[in-house]
């Protein structure tokens, strides 16, 4: 019947149109946006005072890291999106993949991530795995001070992807970080 | 009138699905604008600008407490906290700044000063260090001011998002509401779509079988569903540009059933279709299946039979047969539900072949010819042309008097010698010869296919084989003539009949006959029909001895692929290679060719025809076998074997 391949043709058409305007479907654009908007790694020798910053708790026990050594990780460099007025910038740090590897959480579900002011987030391992998140530790080459932020602040290399534009992952940059703890649960949605 | 509601009832589907694709895309549409519209209005910003000013007030809270805390214990205290708690709030300030100033909330403009302004001071206090703590201590109010205020802005946001959440809620419902009503409408005409497609579709198959039907009625009788008149003229014509393209020949038989009018009126209608229904039937079962049975209406019926000969001549005789044959079948009582009934057919004919007539003229000349049939006595056939009516009388008559010889032992059987190398007589051919009464010697050229197209063939093949049986009999009585063989000719409709071994069979049984000593001769073209079934037939009877002739060698289409497949034992050389044996060299090399083809082949060699002593010199020195013909003896009822002299090989 004549009406019925027309009105099929047409849905057809429809669902390849509706299908297309999925984000998935431009994979080239996006690789592309990835390389330029990864970290690279860079040669920085660790400045800094010896003083312990973070307590990571693990299995094992706690763990105390000082700016010096978190930054004898490896450093990465960053140019990246903030969500945040003023905040766009270039960071440094290693990354939060290293540090977790260190201290023995690398294989961990999520971490518990507390900020001094107890601001807390968790962050599932996905994150660390699949995006070269970093633990940063200064900010165009300069430690940063409470007020900016510091001493050590959570960076996702946002414009890596528009999936880190969700607005989930905003409460993931934990800014002040003071503790880092595997977690139990992993964080709803994102 | 009914034409136009038909239409319009056809276009509804048309319009249906049209409804039901629009629908289909307006739910999309509709579907797609809504999630948009309500992606836009999620919360989300609102809900992290209040995070925001959320955070700030517990901070502004946070540097109360550390301000209140160094009032009540002054001495000795670091302010490593309240630095602490005035970073955070400048850092959160920083942040949530330009959000407060831009807040549509009333007073938060004014706020963001006044907050930037103590925060200022603040600074200025703690940097004086020794003199820091009465200073610091004096912005208490001040701090605690501010949270006041915080805490009514943050409220006033709260109070929007949940107006944003509500407003989304409410498109939610409104969106799926209009989304199941069209869900709805799609089901409802999507149905009745269906619905009406599956009655259209009935309507199409019952129009399709009322034109069936039409066609039926315009083509076929109604009453015995034979063509009528038309498909008859339609199919001659077809049929004559064949014929007449092609040089075949054809026949016209028209057909009616004599006195059926009385029979009509006095037992009544019902009674007469019956009838005719069963002449129908008889009718049909007569002929081939590419032959045309038509009814033209009333007791007529014309039947058109294809292909019946390359001459007029043989055309008529089969014409005649399929009438004789026709004539037979209406003639035998019809069982009709109201008595057994007698009916008899008048057959007219009229040949077509070359372009001379067309089917109109044919019709009528059938037609005529059938008057004929009735005035000359009914129940019989009667040719439109003279010429051929006497010629198919003729044959008729000869064929009447064959069957009368047959029965009343007017046939006889005549032997001619076959002699071997040597002279020496071997066996002999049994020749039919057939006395007339009056016209004197038929020849067998004359009357054997008279008796192939009338089925006589059968009794008189059988009548010859068991004659020859019984003379073999004889023969053993005597020792001159105890080992001679017997050659009988066996025809193709004879050879075909399905039962012709156990007629060979019961004629050697009952006779007694040595089967070792009965040949049977076959022609080429017999053994070409089937050769599969012809080497079975052959195998089964030479299991029992007999021996079999491949009759006038070199005439037919010979296939050599066939010939070393068939049990044969002999090959006979044609009479016309034999007659010009010594003249003809073309002959010449046939005949030595045939010879050294049988002599590869293992086959006996036997010429037939042999008249003089030199074409019996001429074979003898190319290794023929044995011989046949006027020199050794011609047929005659007995066998003279005493008449050796004139046959003796040269020393």
């Amino acid at each position: 019947m004549k009406p019925f391949t027309v009105a099929i043709a047409a849905l057809s058409a429809l669902a390849l149109i509706l299908v297309g305007n999925m984000p998935e479907v431009g994979g080239v654009a996006l690789v592309q946006a990835q390389e330029r908007a990864a970290p690279v790694r860079i040669d920085l020798p660790p400045d800094g005072s010896a003083t312990p910053v973070l307590t990571i708790a693990t299995p094992r026990g706690n763990v105390a890291y000082s700016i010096a050594q978190l930054e004898a990780l490896g450093m990465y460099r960053v140019r990246t999106a903030t969500f945040w007025p003023g905040d766009d910038g270039v960071y440094e740090g290693p990354l939060l993949a290293d540090v977790l590897q260190h201290a023995g959480l690398g294989d961990a579900a999520a971490v518990k991530v507390t900020a001094v002011d107890e601001f807390s987030a968790i962050m599932p391992r996905e994150d660390w795995s699949r995006w070269p998140v970093i633990l940063a530790t200064r900010r165009e080459g300069r430690p940063m001070t409470a007020r900016s932020k510091g001493p050590l602040r959570i960076i996702y290399p946002r414009d890596m992807s528009p999936v880190l534009e969700e607005p989930v992952y905003r409460l993931r940059w934990i800014w002040l970080v003071q503790r880092i703890e595997q977690s139990g649960r992993l964080p709803a949605g994102g | 009138m009914r034409s136009h509601f038909g239409r319009a009832l056809r276009q509804v589907p048309v319009w249906l699905a049209g409804l039901v694709l629009m629908l289909t895309a307006g739910s999309i549409a509709l579907l797609s604008i809504n999630v948009a519209q309500i992606e836009t209005a999620l919360p989300v910003d609102s809900l992290y600008r209040q995070r925001d000013v959320a955070a700030l007030l517990q901070d502004i809270q946070r540097l109360e407490i550390e301000l209140r805390e160094l009032r009540r214990a002054p001495a000795g205290t670091t302010l490593d906290g309240l630095s602490l708690a005035l970073d955070l709030v400048i850092l959160r300030h920083g942040d949530a700044g330009s959000i407060l100033a831009a807040l549509p909330v009333d007073g938060a403009p004014g706020f963001s000063g006044r907050l930037e302004a103590s925060l200022k001071a603040l600074e200025q206090a703690l940097a004086l260090d020794a003199q820091a703590i009465p200073s610091l201590v004096g912005h208490v109010a001040d701090v605690h001011r501010l949270g006041k205020d915080l805490r009514v802005i943050n409220d006033a946001l709260f109070q929007i998002s949940m107006e944003q959440a509500t407003a989304q809620r409410a498109a939610l419902s409104a969106l799926q509401r209009g989304i199941s009503a069209m869900v709805v409408l799609l089901g409802v005409f999507g149905l009745a779509l269906i619905v009406l497609l599956r009655r259209q579709q009935a309507i199409n198959q019952a129009q399709l079988a009322a034109q069936e039907e039409i066609r039926n009625l315009a083509f076929f009788d109604p009453l015995t569903g034979l063509p009528n008149r038309r498909l008859l003229i339609d199919r001659l014509r077809h049929t004559l540009a064949i014929h007449a393209r092609q040089g075949k020949n054809g026949a016209l038989l028209f057909i009616d059933l004599d006195n059926f009018k009385n029979l009509n009126d006095t037992r009544g209608h019902a009674h007469g279709d019956e009838l005719l229904r069963e002449v129908a039937q008889r009718l049909v079962r007569c002929v081939r299946d590419s032959d045309t049975v038509a009814r033209l209406g009333g007791d007529e019926f014309v039947l058109m039979l294809e292909d019946l000969g390359a001459s007029a001549e043989e055309a008529a005789d089969n014409a005649t047969a399929a009438g004789q044959k026709i004539l037979e079948s209406l003639n035998h009582s019809y069982p009709l539900s109201g008595g057994d009934t007698h009916s008899t057919p008048s057959i007219g004919v009229a040949l077509f072949g070359a372009a001379e007539a067309d089917s109109d003229e044919l019709l009528k000349r059938a037609d005529l010819a059938m008057y004929q049939a009735k005035e000359a006595g009914r129940n019989t056939l009667r040719f439109y042309d003279p010429v051929l009516q006497s010629i198919v009388a003729g044959h008729l008559a000869l064929e009447s008097d064959l069957r009368r010889s047959l029965r009343e032992g007017g046939l006889a059987l005549h032997y001619q010698p076959q002699v071997d190398r040597a002279g020496r007589v071997i066996g002999a051919e049994a020749l039919t010869r057939w006395q007339h009464p009056e016209r004197g010697a038929v020849p067998p050229a004359q009357f054997i296919p008279l008796a192939e197209r009338s089925g006589l063939i059968l009794p008189l093949g059988r009548w010859v084989l068991e004659a020859a049986c019984r003379q073999l009999v004889r023969w053993q009585g005597e020792p001159a003539t105890a080992q001679l063989t017997m050659s009988v000719n066996v025809s193709a409709r004879q050879f075909r009949h399905p039962d012709f071994v156990g007629e060979v069979e019961s004629a050697l049984r009952t006779t007694g006959a040595p089967a070792s000593q009965l040949k049977l001769e076959l022609t080429e073209s017999l053994l070409l029909e089937d050769v599969e079934e012809a080497i079975v037939r052959m195998e089964l009877l030479q299991r029992r001895g007999v021996a079999f002739s491949l009759d006038d060698f070199g005439t037919g289409y010979s296939s050599l692929a066939y010939l070393k497949r068939l049990p044969l034992q002999q090959l006979k050389i044609d009479r016309s290679f034999v007659r010009d044996v010594l003249t003809d060299p073309n002959d010449a090399v046939i005949a030595r060719t045939i010879i050294a083809l049988g002599q590869s082949l293992g086959l006996e060699l036997m010429a037939e025809g042999v008249e003089t002593v030199e074409q019996r010199d001429f074979l003898l020195q190319h290794g023929c076998d044995a011989f046949q013909g006027y020199l050794f003896g011609r047929p005659a009822t007995e066998l003279h074997i005493g008449d050796r002299d004139i046959v003796r090989a040269p020393a």
